[in-house]
């Protein structure tokens, strides 16, 4: 259950996990962790520098639990509109001149990412910049390595045909955003009065 | 559609006399369901709770206790009759839960609380605590220990065992209570918020989640009167489990030297151990006197 900025601060959150892990050897000291419009896959800001880039090409609702029921506040009891469950599709690509020094970064993101497949919110919640924390501090993201078809990752790359570059899809599921609308509610019922009455024939 | 016109006969309030409502301290969130809750009177009757659609557990009628008012233009609860206790039972189907028992005295009027007895759950609640075989709420830290009474050699059954994970503002903090059966405890907490700031530009030194860490302290409170060594179907009254004054854990038993702290590593299970015991997971509990 999270503000609508959950999105964004997600998407964030796995440029930070990557950026924070960066290691400390030559190989890797010019490298930078961004996050990129998918358009920018075109044109990228460091024209081939040595960069691990993240691309949220692609928000869907999570269907599985698609009917969700009204979110509840456990503490007052208050009942909210229904949270929408969305996955965000993330692609993670590696740019350099060097094509070893470009697999060499690919697998290295994906052996970070790999390593915390669940980011929890005191983590997610550094990258909400300075407002109210977007995640409940009892809530989690999975991040789960997406395997995409070649025709997919082509139709993805199709901004950038000519650019195409190694690149794999991690899916940041079920992040529930919330609704501040809340529901009418009649309260918990501990007494029920039963009216009963006779119906007058004419 | 034209109703029919009625004349009123007469009109009967009925109430329920209990309702309760449970708090899964591990997830810190109400327990959504899957209890059998029954309520035992003094004469021996047992009779289960209805779980209604709100997650709660209604008795719609107790032996003894009266559902309608003096009259029908009263309120229930301004003329409620005289109290009737019961023993509460809850037990879990599914394993998530450690088995509680509280006396109750019904009537009550909104949802039932334990009194003087709120330490981190919301009011109108019962606080229910993880079975150290439950799994693990999705990205929460896990805090496990083995605790053995140090004076009688058995497990210290019933021990609450409280965490604090992390420092000042953003420390986290959570309960787990010792498994009659082997004294095994379990705390699911989330993970505190990372006390370092968003990275800057580089150079700055790796600083992989998987190797961030948090000081642990823990407390325990445990005394052996309010807490009887397991026996089938011995529960002890989930107040007297709650309100059990402070011991003293002990990393190792001779010469007794108290149990120092740990850190917390993110992604990893914590087992806390004690340095000088037998079996290696085994802390040593030494009770209130």
């Amino acid at each position: 259950m999270a503000l609508p900025s959950a999105i964004a601060t997600v998407s964030h959150a796995v440029v930070g996990l990557l950026e924070d892990a960066r290691p400390n050897s030559v190989s890797f000291q010019d490298v930078r962790c961004r996050l990129y419009a998918p358009a920018e896959l075109q044109a990228p800001r460091e024209a081939l520098g040595e960069v691990v880039s993240v691309c949220a090409y692609r928000v869907a609702f999570n269907t599985s639990r698609r009917n969700q029921p009204p979110r509840t506040d456990p503490v007052s009891g208050r009942r909210f509109r229904p949270s929408v469950p969305v996955d965000v599709y993330l692609l993670v690509t590696a740019w350099a001149k060097d094509p070893e020094k470009q697999l060499q970064f690919l697998g290295w993101a994906i052996r970070t990412l790999e390593n915390c497949p669940t980011l929890p919110a005191g983590f997610l919640n550094r990258f909400a910049g300075n407002g109210p924390a977007v995640f409940n501090p009892g809530e989690a993201v999975d991040l789960v390595a997406e395997a995409v078809t070649q025709q997919d990752l082509y139709t993805i790359w199709q901004v950038a045909p000519t650019r195409q570059q190694p690149s794999v899809v991690y899916v940041a599921r079920m992040i529930l955003l919330d609704s501040p609308v809340e529901l009418d509610s009649a309260g918990v019922v501990q007494t029920r009065v039963f009216d009963q009455r006779e119906i007058l024939i004419p | 559609m034209i109703l029919p016109a009625t004349r009123p006969l007469e009109k009967f309030p009925l109430t329920s006399p209990l309702g309760v409502r449970f708090w899964d301290v591990g997830a810190n969130r109400a327990v959504p369901g899957g209890l059998i809750v029954t309520a035992t009177a003094s004469h021996g009757l047992v009779l289960r709770a209805v779980e209604t659609s709100s997650g709660a557990y209604a008795f719609p009628s107790l032996p003894k206790v009266r559902r309608e008012p003096p009259s029908p233009e009263t309120d229930y609860f301004s003329s409620p009759p005289l109290p009737v206790a019961f023993l509460l039972t809850v037990e879990d189907q599914q394993g998530r839960f450690l088995p509680a028992q509280f006396s109750v005295n019904a009537p009550v009027e909104g949802f039932f609380s334990l009194p003087g007895v709120n330490a981190g759950w919301p009011d109108g609640y019962v606080p229910l605590f993880s079975s150290p075989v439950r799994r693990a709420p999705g990205g929460s830290a896990v805090i496990r220990a083995q605790l053995l009474d140090a004076g009688r050699g058995r497990p210290a059954a019933w021990a609450m065992l409280e965490a604090v994970v992390g420092t000042g503002p953003r420390a986290v903090r959570s309960r787990g209570l010792a498994d009659p059966r082997d004294g095994s405890v379990v705390i699911f907490l989330p993970y505190p918020e990372s006390e370092d700031g968003v990275a800057e530009s580089p150079p700055h030194p790796p600083r992989n989640l998987t190797d961030q860490s948090w000081p642990v302290q823990l407390a325990v409170h445990y005394e052996p009167d309010a807490s009887p060594p397991f026996r089938s179907g011995s529960v002890p009254a989930l107040d007297r489990i709650l309100t059990q004054r402070a011991g003293t854990l002990l990393d190792v038993l001779s010469p007794a030297h108290p149990w120092p702290g740990t850190a917390l590593r993110f992604g990893t299970e914590l087992i806390v151990r004690g340095a000088g015991s037998p079996p290696s997971a085994t802390l040593f509990v030494q009770p209130f006197v």
